[in-house]
């Protein structure tokens, strides 16, 4: 059952490819996130070039992110001003962010900064999701609540020029500080291959201080056209997107997610995530490792890309 | 002697007591009024109104509060918070949760008003978590005082809400109790020439 993938230039295992993406699935519809930073990394495992998953990890964050907006959508909790801004800000981002990518792939240097950043950043959220997961275990035990948030103590663009009201948001600001975070996001997405939720929420929640029910909602909306954004990119400027290797996968993410969304309701969250940490901080580990041994070939040989 | 010191003195800290205080159930929050309400009335049939921020929710409210007043019952204010989905990170989840449950309270003192000004009597408060048709079926069944479940349908031809599709459709045999269905447009009047 193998099958040649045309832009990643190698032979695969069908059955193998629609268990990476089934696996992604499950994990996506199971905690509700896009699953394109454990893809771009498992698909470099299986001898994927760096550049190929990435750009078709961006080609699934699309399709994981219109499936997880709908439930949002329909109970009205997309505010879709602020996600407008936010957007505006992803699509400058993650141009700006394939631009340095085919930089980087000029100066051949384009794998090596993939991997460095996965394992810096798989790193830090695999230790975060962690300590998370096990403070929470540790308080339920002791029977503690959760400390609450302090809502405007300095909403950022409160001083700022440019001031939008966001209806849905109940928020007065500046549209600068949700462009920037849009185009932060945007230069990793298009880097990494991922939709960036890990940031954006956080930042949603505590840079721009939006009532917590829109935030996930709100940033599925935009990584949508975002992640549609690089992905169109990348194929046509880099030639990193796979289309056969994209569509297996889909249809192996659509499988999993619905297991995922079913299982998700029956287990323990707090366990599950940390596995789910546990198996990011593995990712991250086999990264690095990777990085620091001594390869099997010693060089690499490469053409520049004559586009 | 120093180990047995040490151990006399308090190095049995290190090891966890088991009787650890019995988590803080969410029962005990103040705005719920079934377990600090000291004034519920008992023996009295009560009127369930399932608050969510439909505005034809408000007419089932009015309406369920002028039928308890002029039939000597009473009027419980149901509001469930719905598990959320906070993505990545736990805290997200958490405070997600937080704010569902500081909206829906916010929510039932609204009603509670509308109730009181109605009735002159101040309803039963409740706030449940979970999913809201199961957490309804199961107040129902715990609750014998609760005799009639009030609900609302939107009056602009969008069809009814969830909760009545499901209770006059696939589940409309397993409610104990009669459900009465109020049109959301009828005006003050109207609910008192009915009432």
């Amino acid at each position: 059952m193998d099958i040649y993938l045309p832009v990643a230039n190698l032979t695969e295992n069908v059955l193998l490819l629609f268990g990476v993406g089934g696996l992604v699935g499950v994990l996506s519809g199971m905690f509700g996130v896009g699953g394109g930073f454990l893809l771009t990394p498992l698909l470099i495992f299986l001898g994927i070039p760096p550049t190929v998953a990435v750009g078709t990890g961006a080609n699934q964050v699309v399709g994981a992110s219109v499936s997880g907006v709908l439930a949002h959508w329909r109970r009205g909790n997309v505010d879709v001003k602020m996600g407008m801004v936010l957007l505006l800000g992803g699509l400058a981002g993650s141009t700006l962010g394939v631009w340095l990518f085919a930089l980087l792939r000029q100066v051949g240097q384009v794998e090596l900064v993939v991997q460095i950043l996965y394992v810096v950043m798989l790193g830090i959220i695999g230790g975060l999701m962690l300590f998370e997961s096990l403070q929470q275990i540790r308080r339920r035990r002791g029977g503690r609540r959760p400390k609450s948030r302090k809502m405007h103590r300095h909403a950022w663009g409160q001083n700022m020029p440019f001031k939008v009201r966001f209806r849905r948001s109940r928020l007065y600001i500046s549209v600068i500080p949700p462009f920037a975070i849009g185009a932060f996001v945007g230069i990793l997405s298009a880097i990494m291959g991922v939709g960036g939720g890990f940031i954006m929420v956080p930042a949603m929640i505590y840079l721009l201080e939006m009532p917590t029910a829109v935030v996930v909602g709100t940033s599925l909306f935009q990584i949508i056209f975002v992640a549609a954004n690089v992905t169109w990119l990348q194929a046509s400027a880099n030639h990193a997107v796979d289309a056969v290797l994209a569509v297996i996968l889909l249809a192996g993410g659509v499988v999993g997610a619905q297991f995922g969304a079913r299982i998700g309701y029956k287990l323990n969250a707090e366990q599950m995530r940390s596995m789910l940490a546990l198996i990011v901080l593995a990712v991250a580990g086999k990264l690095l490792f990777d990085l620091v041994t001594r390869p099997a070939d010693l060089y690499s040989l490469g053409l520049p890309p004559t586009a | 002697m120093q180990i047995a010191q040490w151990a006399a003195l308090g190095g049995g800290r290190f090891f966890p007591s088991r009787e650890a205080p019995p988590p803080s159930a969410p029962e005990a929050d103040p705005v719920d009024g079934r377990t600090t309400l000291a004034s519920k009335p008992q023996g009295r049939r009560a009127f369930l109104v399932v608050v969510d921020d439909s505005p034809e929710m408000t007419a089932a409210a009015r309406f369920a509060a002028r039928r308890a007043a002029r039939s000597g019952g009473r009027v419980a204010l149901l509001s469930v918070v719905e598990p959320v989905d906070g993505g990545h990170w736990m805290f997200v989840g958490n405070l997600m949760a937080e704010e569902a449950r500081e909206d829906a309270e916010r929510r039932l003192q609204q009603v509670a008003a509308t109730v009181h000004a109605c009735s002159g009597e101040r309803p039963e408060l409740i706030v449940r978590e979970g999913s809201l048709k199961e957490q309804l079926f199961k107040l129902i069944e715990e609750d014998d005082e609760i005799s009639i479940l009030v609900l609302g349908v939107a009056a602009n031809g969008e069809g009814p809400g969830p909760l009545v599709q499901s209770l006059t459709g696939k589940n409309a045999g397993k409610l104990r109790i009669p459900v009465t269905i109020v049109p959301g447009d009828l005006s003050d009047a109207e609910l008192e020439a009915l009432t």
